[in-house]
């Protein structure tokens, strides 16, 4: 067998370092595209839904919107306070778990609970901010009118509804869920109740951790 | 005053009753203490039927709220819906637990001040009879022995 040319021979790596640099782009562009994939339980993964606009009111007077939430993780509940088991269980496992995660490293002192009332009619500020006072000082208490309630509520998947009980009693159904927003105003995991304080932290430790790395 | 306090009254705590609800026994009773602003209540506790016949309790009321009532928290795709339970019938032996996120007696509208460890009494009706008291005191946190459920 003949020996191949010297030239021939250059020819023949050169193609063969060629073939080998673009299939690693070909190779890395793939690895691009591809979502990473999640094993964290409860995460939206992976396209979780941006925050569209939106403008409460809090229990200061100050407009509460998305911006607000910028830079921050919050913990979001819907509720209002003539709910008397629900609405103070989840707030009081909600505020204890808080009082653990101000150490926590992606929550520390900037995380903040949001409560926003379903129910406008009977919660004014007044009201809004005795009730969270009695669970956290700091929890951004919220509420408006309805239709631009309906806009925080669709943005998150969320619901509710007013329910009369007779004699001008009435009750509100609502989402009862703990929704997770990370500081780039993702929806990014709905805790689903009935709530613990040990099942908001883990569940927290687990999505943050994925979404400051991954998001 | 109407408030009583938990030293003497936790020895009232469980009680036994007679007529109509022969055999129920109320016991672990408590009442989480409402934030300022809220005007109901949630009150929990333990029902028993010690006896051999069925019991149905068809009313709670109490002297220290103007309005109370058997409600259920119930959650559907996540959303808590609050029912009114008209009435609750205990097999013999049959044992129902109010917790937080469940059953539990709702109370509106205190009459008195809700302070931490003042003792409620709540009146339990059932068929066509006199209605028993139960007492439930006053917590700013559950006992442990009444976590939320998360059973479900």
């Amino acid at each position: 067998m003949r020996p191949l040319s010297r030239s021939l021979r250059l020819l023949m790596t050169t193609g063969v370092i060629l073939a080998a640099f673009a299939g690693g782009i070909w190779l890395s562009a793939r690895h691009a595209e591809a979502p990473v994939a999640s094993s964290v339980d409860g995460l939206l993964w992976p396209d979780p839904p941006a925050l569209q606009a939106f403008a409460l009111t809090d229990a200061e007077g100050r407009r509460f919107d998305a911006e607000r939430l910028r830079g921050r993780w919050t913990l979001l509940f819907f509720g209002f306070t003539h709910c008397p088991d629900v609405c103070p269980t989840t707030l009081a496992e909600l505020a204890a778990a808080q009082t653990t995660l101000r150490t926590h490293p992606r929550y520390g002192e900037r995380g903040r609970i949001a409560f926003v009332s379903v129910d406008p009619e009977r919660d004014d500020a007044a009201a809004l901010r005795a009730y969270a006072d009695y669970f956290a000082p700091d929890i951004i208490a919220a509420t408006a009118p309805e239709d631009e309630l309906r806009r925080l509520t669709r943005a998150l998947g969320a619901l509710f509804m007013k329910v009369p009980q007779g004699g001008g009693e009435y009750t509100m159904d609502h989402s009862a869920g703990i929704f997770f927003i990370s500081p780039d105003l993702h929806l990014v995991s709905v805790l689903t109740p009935p709530h613990s304080r040990d099942q908001i932290i883990e569940r927290f430790d687990a999505v943050s951790a994925f979404i400051e790395e991954h998001g | 005053m109407r408030a009583r306090h938990t030293v003497l009254g936790m020895l009232l705590v469980a009680s036994a009753a007679a007529g109509a609800c022969e055999g129920l026994v109320a016991s672990d009773g408590w009442i989480r203490q409402p934030p300022p602003g809220s005007p109901h209540a949630a009150g929990y506790l333990v029902l028993t039927n010690a006896g051999k016949r069925a019991i149905t309790i068809e009313r709670v009321a109490s002297p220290d709220f103007e309005a109370a009532m058997l409600h259920e928290t119930r959650y559907s795709d996540g959303r808590a819906q609050m029912r009114h339970v008209h009435s609750l019938e205990l097999a013999p032996g049959e044992r129902v637990e109010a917790r937080p996120g469940g059953l539990h007696v709702m109370l509106m509208r205190p009459r008195i001040a809700l302070t931490a460890d003042a003792l409620i009494e709540l009146d339990i009706t059932c068929a066509a009879g006199a209605p028993v008291a139960a007492w439930l005191s006053v917590r700013r946190s559950p006992p442990p022995s009444s976590a939320p459920d998360t059973e479900d």
